[in-house]
């Protein structure tokens, strides 16, 4: 166990140092914070009130920005560095593997640095002695270990030092990108070992690479200028990490681009500033990446008078909301043998405690506040959110409403709108400049309460008009279904997929966006039944179309690879959803086949889709251009309200 | 449970029989830096005997004429005296950077700082033990007979390494601070080396001139180890200074190394 207790820690600064004149662009640099400590002198302070507690089997990945922070975190866990105030506290034995080219001596041989490494790390000499074989054999090297290591190559010695390492018994073990050295056999086996090394002890691990966090780790610590912004589930301190960095992304590189030319004739004044408030969850999931490009090619090249410069995620308020808020598994409907699928409506939620939480946020976010202050349009993104009155739907009409009275004109946009309570309605939807959702129903539904609301498919059908569909074979797909679960799969209704596919005598394969907990069940799922599963975080599929396009047949219950799968004309069997977005996009964009309800349907749905498989793929891409083609005629609308 | 912060000289005292502990680990560390000195050589690590006999015979033989002594009486002085000079002057640079020179492991690994001053020492313990086969092959050579005072030696030699430790902590950790302490320690003991009893002899310097003698501590920690090897007494007044010498030098590390150890990897 590793407890840190309000740790904060500053670095003296040189003399020199402090005549620095422009004090943010050092904190910009550093990622620490300038500031004065009480006794007059200067510190850059690396830490912040860090507190948080591992337990036993807890693996923590790091995350942050270079200089955020990270290291420094390690050393004062690993009692290199006392911190200025607060309190760090280990049970049992704690080591760090910081740097794995540390301890070792050119000129001694493979041999002699094992010792020398081991006696480092605190081993005794009958310790490394008694391990040396071990050692030996894990690092693969042989005979090399009787040479100098100055004859080593970079890779060999990383494997000695990681072996040395790895033989260490600890109960906290600290690491600081110290893997990825060496070869990917060798890698594979190290991380082996670390499993089986920490799966008792606790540890961290700080990374730059999101992959390698998510293959070790269970937890998660975001750090921002020596604070920790995000502790807890991985998964959820990612995504916070994610959009942060698109925030950051999109507020610098921003301004004059495509529109320089434009700007000089009419003068840069009248471009208006766009504030993209994003409410998707996971922005590495293919489907939220085509919809924040169909913004960024609304916004730069067809609306010339506006221009998306900044991003915020909705994620901070969320957490605010979630005591008066619909749980989530309130707006699930589950039956026996059924999939599950939305209920029609829920509870009542207290509308003066929604508006008391609005407003001490309005008042204490002070990065909202700038963001406002940078922009003239607020572009809320809806999609997906706006339902059941859950939390992340009182939290984006929270932040529209407090956009609204900043006197921001609100552009809510690719909205599903459903069972929300009409008072929030008529407070904050009504009072939107343009309000545009993805259904027909969605449309119907606000009309009850006097609110016109513009319809069009997704908005991700118009960004995939660029991507180049090539049919990029990566195995012998024929006999393939590509399998994609959406949010509400559970082991049951995957199990009943798989079975389906296998009766119709075809094999599955996995396709997982990587959301939340749905990677992890699929993961552990595949496994068990033998089926391949692609993750679209761990292969980076930039072309996930490419990808859907060699497979004949696909069932999907996620509504954006639904249009991939149309603009890829792979026909396929679609799952429901706990909103009207799957069904009504059908609709919409005049796709036949309907949702399936129940686990017997999917067999003959899958083979009545086999047998006019031809006749479908033609129906699938005439479905993509109706849906396209909806979204195109948006461009006029937007513009005319901009 | 272990709380790591703390400032009491209780702790700091842990810290230095914690770092003593660690001794598997320094006296590696001290072997492996004579040896990769030497890495190569034909030699190997007897080139610090050799360079030692090199220049105890040449300077000798010079400088018995110039100091009028004969070279079967001023040889082994003249080396002797070298030898401990090379160890105290040693202990006292290389001391100034045993943190600075191992910020690297500090950084790296949660070892006691002491380790790397005992690092220090242990290193140049074995130079001096290198150096002492020349003293062997004086004695040898120049029939002198070095019992029983030698035993003597053994104490003063522990005295030196006593002190050679708390000035390696203290020095150490000033330097970590203040990085102008190395280069001006380096040139005090550059001319120290010139006003101390090495090259010639104590009972030279006349009237006020032998202050430079009573009010040198070299001449103290010298005279400790040089009398007893070329087999006479060290004086009680001899024995005096240095027992003080390194009570102070303790008395005063301890409180500050207490105050500071903790920021020192943050100034290497």
């Amino acid at each position: 166990m590793i407890k840190l207790e309000n740790v904060i820690l500053d670095f003296p600064i040189p003399q020199k140092v402090k005549k620095l004149e422009n004090k943010k662009n050092v904190d910009q640099a550093t990622g620490g914070m300038m500031g004065t400590q009480t006794d007059g002198k200067y510190a850059l302070r690396a830490l912040d009130n860090i507190s948080f507690t591992l337990q036993p089997g807890d693996k923590l990945g790091l995350i942050g920005h270079n200089g955020a922070g990270k290291t420094t975190l390690l050393r004062v866990m690993a009692g290199l560095y006392a911190p200025t105030s607060g309190t760090v506290t280990a049970e049992g034995k704690v080591t760090a593997l910081l740097n794995l080219s540390f301890g070792m001596d050119p000129e001694a041989t493979g041999y002699e640095n094992i010792l020398l490494r081991g006696l480092y790390l605190g081993m005794s000499r009958a310790e490394i002695k008694s391990k040396t074989e071990c050692i030996a054999d894990f690092s693969e090297l042989s005979d090399f270990l009787n040479l100098p290591v100055r004859t080593y190559s970079a890779g060999m010695r990383a494997r000695l030092a990681f072996a040395v390492s790895m033989h260490i018994d600890a109960s906290t073990v600290l690491l600081d990108e110290a893997i990825g050295a060496g070869d990917a056999a060798f890698f594979q086996k190290a991380r082996q070992k670390l499993d089986s090394m920490v799966s008792g002890a606790t540890l961290v691990f700080a990374s730059h690479s999101n992959q390698t966090i998510r293959e070790i780790c269970n937890k998660g610590l975001l750090l921002e200028h020596g604070k920790i912004k995000a502790f807890g589930d991985l998964d959820e301190v990612l995504n916070t990490y994610e959009q942060r960095t698109q925030m950051n992304q999109c507020s610098i590189a921003n301004v004059p681009s495509k529109k320089g030319a434009f700007a000089g004739l009419s003068g840069k004044d009248h471009i208006k500033k766009v504030l993209l408030v994003n409410d998707t969850g996971a922005l590495s999931n293919p489907g939220c990446k085509a919809v924040r490009k169909a913004y960024k090619l609304l916004f730069e090249r067809h609306i010339h008078k506006a221009e998306i410069t900044k991003s915020i995620p909705v994620n901070y308020w969320v957490e605010d909301f979630r005591e008066i808020a619909i749980p989530g598994k309130e707006t699930i409907k589950r039956e026996a043998d059924y999939f599950a699928s939305g209920v029609e409506t829920t509870g009542n939620i207290d509308l003066e405690k929604w508006e008391s939480i609005r407003k001490n946020l309005a008042v204490s976010d002070q990065e909202l506040q700038l963001a406002f202050s940078e922009t003239d349009l607020v572009l809320l993104n809806g999609e997906g959110s706006i339902h059941h009155n859950s939390v992340r739907a009182l939290a984006l009409l929270a932040l529209a409403k407090t956009a609204i009275e900043a006197g921001k004109k609100v552009l809510l946009m690719n909205a599903t709108i459903q069972d929300i309570m009409p008072d929030l309605i008529k407070d904050v939807i009504a009072r939107c400049e343009l309000v545009h959702v993805r259904e027909a129903a969605s449309q119907k539904y606000l009309a009850q309460y006097g609110v016109d609301a513009i319809v069009t498919a997704d908005l991700a059908f118009m960004a995939l008009q660029t991507d180049t569909v090539i049919k990029a074979l990566i195995l012998d797909a024929s006999q393939y279904v590509v399998v994609t679960g959406g949010v509400l799969s559970n082991e049951d209704s995957l199990n009943q997929i798989f079975d389906a596919v296998q009766n119709a005598g075809l094999r599955s394969v996995y396709f997982s966006v990587g959301d939340g907990g749905e990677t992890e069940l699929a993961r552990k799922l595949c496994a068990k039944r033998n089926v391949p599963m692609v993750d679209a975080f761990e292969y980076a599929i930039h072309k996930p179309i490419s990808f859907l396009k060699q497979f004949p047949l696909a069932i999907s219950g996620r509504h954006h690879i639904n249009v991939f799968l149309m603009r890829a004309g792979v026909p396929f069997v679609p799952l429901p959803s706990n909103t009207w977005k799957i069904e009504e996009t059908l609709k919409l964009v005049n796709y036949p086949i309907q949702p399936v309800k129940t686990y017997a349907e999917i067999l003959p749905t899958l083979q009545e889709v086999r047998e006019n498989r031809d006749k479908l793929s033609q129906i699938c891409q005439d479905s993509y251009l109706s849906g396209k083609a909806s979204v195109d005629d948006l461009i006029g609308k937007i513009e005319s309200c901009v | 449970m272990e709380t790591i912060k703390n400032n009491n000289i209780f702790n700091a005292l842990q810290d230095i029989y914690a770092g003593f502990q660690r001794h598997e680990l320094w006296l590696a560390l001290g072997w492996l830096d004579v040896l990769s000195k030497y890495r190569r050589a034909g030699l190997g690590t007897f080139w610090i005997s050799a360079n030692m006999a090199i220049v105890s015979l040449v300077l000798g033989y010079l400088y018995s004429t110039i100091m009028q002594r004969p070279i079967q009486e001023y040889i082994p002085y003249l080396t002797v005296g070298f030898i401990v000079w090379n160890l105290l002057s040693a202990l006292i640079t290389e001391g100034a950077q045993a943190f600075v020179a191992s910020s690297a492991a500090m950084k790296e690994i949660p070892n006691p700082p002491p380790v790397y001053v005992y690092r220090v020492v242990w290193r140049n313990i074995i130079i001096f033990s290198y150096n002492l086969i020349v003293y062997v092959l004086l004695i040898l050579a120049f029939q002198i007979n070095p019992f029983p005072t030698i035993f003597l030696a053994i104490p003063a030699f522990m005295l030196i390494v006593l002190n050679g430790i708390w000035i390696g902590l203290l020095l150490g950790l000033i330097n970590a601070k203040f990085r102008d302490m190395f280069h001006m320690l380096n040139n005090i003991i550059r001319l120290t080396f010139f006003v101390t009893p090495v090259l010639w002899y104590p009972e030279l310097a006349q009237g006020i001139r032998g202050l430079f003698v009573s009010l040198n501590p070299f001449y103290y920690f010298i005279e400790i180890l040089r009398a007893p090897l070329l087999g006479s007494y060290p004086s009680i007044q001899i024995w005096l200074v240095t027992f003080a010498i390194t009570l102070l030098g303790w008395t005063i590390t301890i409180p500050i190394y207490a105050r500071w150890r903790t920021k020192i990897p943050y100034w290497v």
